[in-house]
C-alpha cells in the first residue's frame, strides 16, 4: 500500500520525512497537486510499501498532518 | 596601512570562520530556489537546508521542537516578536537595569501608547538578591520577565536558571536576550526554564550579519508582529497558526541561514566551554595589564568575578570621553566600541553615563599579538 500524507507546510513535510528516515523508512516530498478549494498551498509526503507504523511514528514525533490517504 | 586589530566582537565577530564563508557561497550556488514555496528539486533542497539548520539550533540550545526555531533578521526583531506578541492592554513586564535598547525601546514605545507598563529590577552581585529584586517587581498583571543574559557593556551576567525557575513559580513567562552569551555560555532552554530565547547569530555563533533566531520553548501563542506570505494555506486571509511559518512571513535569507548552520557547527566543534576559557584568558591578561596603567579606569574584575561575567572589559582613559579615546585608538587601527553601546540603562547602573565607556571584546581568533598591539596603543594614549 502507498501512503499519501498531506501537510500544511514544507517544514512539517521535512519533519515527517526526517522522522521516517530515522526509522529506516524512505519517503518523497512534493507539492500537493490537488489542493481543496479554499485550502491553498500545501505539501504531500509519499511513502511506498507503507504500514500503520508510519502513522504511529508521525504521531510520536508530533507531526501535524492535514489528511492521510491509502492507495494501491 | 597596518592591519586592523579587531576587539569589537561583541558588536559582531570578525573574522568569520572559513567554513561559514564557504557555506554562504555554497548556499547561493546550490540552494538558489525559494524554500517552502514550490515542489521542484532545488526548492525542496533549499527547504531541507533550512530545516537542517532548525535541527542544529534546536540541538544547540536543547529546544524541544525544531519547528519552534524561528529565523528572523536579528536579535532585536526576535525581542520585538516576544514583547509585542505578549503585550496586551494593561499587561506588565519586568526587566533588568542592564537591558539593551532592543528591550527597553519596544517596551517604552508600548508604554507611551498606553498599551502596557514595565518595571526595572536591579541586578546585584549576589544572585539571590537579583532574583529577589525581580520578584519584588512582579505584579498580578505581569506576563513576563525579560532580561539580558549578559550586559553588552560590562559583561555582567544574570542568573538565568534561578530567574527562570522563579518566574515560572510566579506563573510568568521568561524571555532572554542572549545576544552576548550565545556561543560563549552554554544555554539549555529546558534546564533554564527559558520560554523565549532571542539570539543574535552574527556574534558568538560566527554567522554573517542579518540573521537571528527566536526559539520558543512553551505552548504560549504569541500574537504575530508581521503577517504575509508563508507558502502555506494561501487561500486563508488570516495568518496561519502553523510553526514556524506563522512568524516567518516573506522569503527567508537562506545564505545567511546556511552561514548560521556552519557557525553553530564551528562553535560546537571548538566547544562553548573552550571558547569561553580562551576568551577569559585573553580578558584576564588585558585586565592585568590595564590595571597597571595609570589613567586607566576599569569597572569589573574578571579575576574575582569570572563565573558571573561574560568576557568583556569596559574601561575609560583619563578624562577623555570614551568616543574621543575611541577615535584616538581608531587612528592606530584598533577597533573597539566606544560610547553608550545602545544600552544607556547599563551606563546609569554603573554611573558611566557622562562619558560612556570603551569596550574590549575578544573572539576565538584573537591573538597574543592583537593583545600586545591593543595594550601598547592604550598605553601610549593613557601616558599622556
Amino acid at each position: 500500500m502507498k501512503l499519501i500524507i498531506k501537510l500544511n507546510s514544507v517544514t512539517y513535510a521535512l519533519k515527517a520525512k526526517e522522522a521516517l528516515r530515522k526509522n529506516g523508512i524512505s519517503s518523497k516530498i512534493s507539492k500537493n497537486p490537488n489542493p481543496k478549494k479554499g485550502e491553498g498551498c500545501g505539501y504531500i509526503l509519499s511513502v511506498n510499501n507503507a504500514n500503520k507504523n508510519v502513522l504511529r511514528i508521525l504521531e510520536t514525533n508530533r507531526v501535524e498532518t492535514v489528511d492521510v490517504q491509502w492507495t494501491d | 596601512m597596518d592591519r586592523l586589530v579587531y576587539f569589537d566582537n561583541s558588536a559582531t565577530t570578525y573574522p568569520k570562520p572559513d567554513c561559514v564563508k564557504k557555506a554562504v557561497l555554497n548556499s547561493m550556488e546550490k540552494f538558489g530556489a525559494n524554500p517552502g514555496r514550490s515542489g521542484y528539486s532545488m526548492a525542496v533542497e533549499s527547504a531541507q537546508e533550512i530545516y537542517g539548520t532548525r535541527l542544529e539550533a534546536a540541538s544547540f540550545f536543547n529546544a524541544n521542537r525544531e519547528e519552534n526555531v524561528i529565523f528572523c533578521a536579528n536579535c532585536t526583531l526576535a525581542l520585538n516578536f516576544v514583547i509585542k506578541g505578549l503585550a496586551k492592554k494593561g499587561s506588565h513586564f519586568v526587566i533588568s537595569n542592564l537591558e539593551h535598547n532592543a528591550v527597553i525601546r519596544p517596551l517604552e514605545t508600548l508604554k507611551n501608547r498606553g498599551v502596557c507598563d514595565y518595571s526595572i529590577a536591579e541586578a546585584a552581585a549576589d544572585d539571590n538578591v537579583t532574583v529577589s529584586n525581580f520578584l519584588k517587581q512582579v505584579k498580578d498583571n505581569t506576563v513576563a520577565i525579560i532580561c539580558t543574559g549578559a550586559s553588552n557593556v560590562f559583561g555582567e551576567m544574570l542568573p538565568l536558571e534561578k530567574l527562570g525557575k522563579a518566574a515560572h513559580e510566579k506563573g510568568v513567562l521568561f524571555a532572554v536576550d542572549a545576544a552576548q552569551i550565545a556561543g560563549v555560555e552554554s544555554i539549555d532552554v529546558k534546564k533554564m526554564n527559558i520560554d523565549f530565547l532571542c539570539v543574535a547569530a552574527h556574534k558568538g555563533l560566527y554567522a554573517p550579519m542579518g540573521i537571528g533566531m527566536l526559539i520558543i520553548n512553551c505552548e504560549n501563542e504569541l500574537e504575530t508582529l508581521v503577517q504575509g506570505g508563508t507558502g502555506t494555506q494561501s487561500a486563508v486571509f488570516l495568518q496561519p497558526d502553523g510553526m514556524p511559518e506563522r512568524f516567518e512571513s516573506g522569503t527567508l535569507s537562506l545564505p545567511m541561514i546556511s552561514g548560521l548552520r556552519a557557525g553553530m557547527k564551528f562553535v560546537k566543534s571548538y566547544g562553548v566551554d573552550n571558547i569561553r576559557a580562551k576568551e577569559n584568558r585573553i580578558v584576564k591578561s588585558i585586565y592585568s595589564a590595564l590595571s597597571q596603567m595609570k589613567n586607566v579606569k576599569l569597572y569589573t574584575n574578571p579575576f574575582s568575578q569570572e563565573e558571573s561575567f561574560a568576557p568583556i572589559i569596559s574601561f575609560n582613559i583619563g578624562n577623555y570621553h570614551s568616543e574621543e579615546a575611541g577615535e584616538l585608538l581608531s587612528r592606530r587601527n584598533i577597533a573597539l566600541r566606544a560610547g553608550y553601546h545602545c544600552a544607556y540603562s547599563a551606563h546609569l547602573a554603573y554611573k558611566t553615563q557622562d562619558t560612556g565607556t570603551l569596550r574590549i571584546s575578544p573572539s576565538v581568533f584573537t591573538t597574543k599579538n592583537d593583545v600586545n598591539l591593543l595594550l601598547n596603543s592604550i598605553f601610549q594614549i593613557a601616558k599622556n
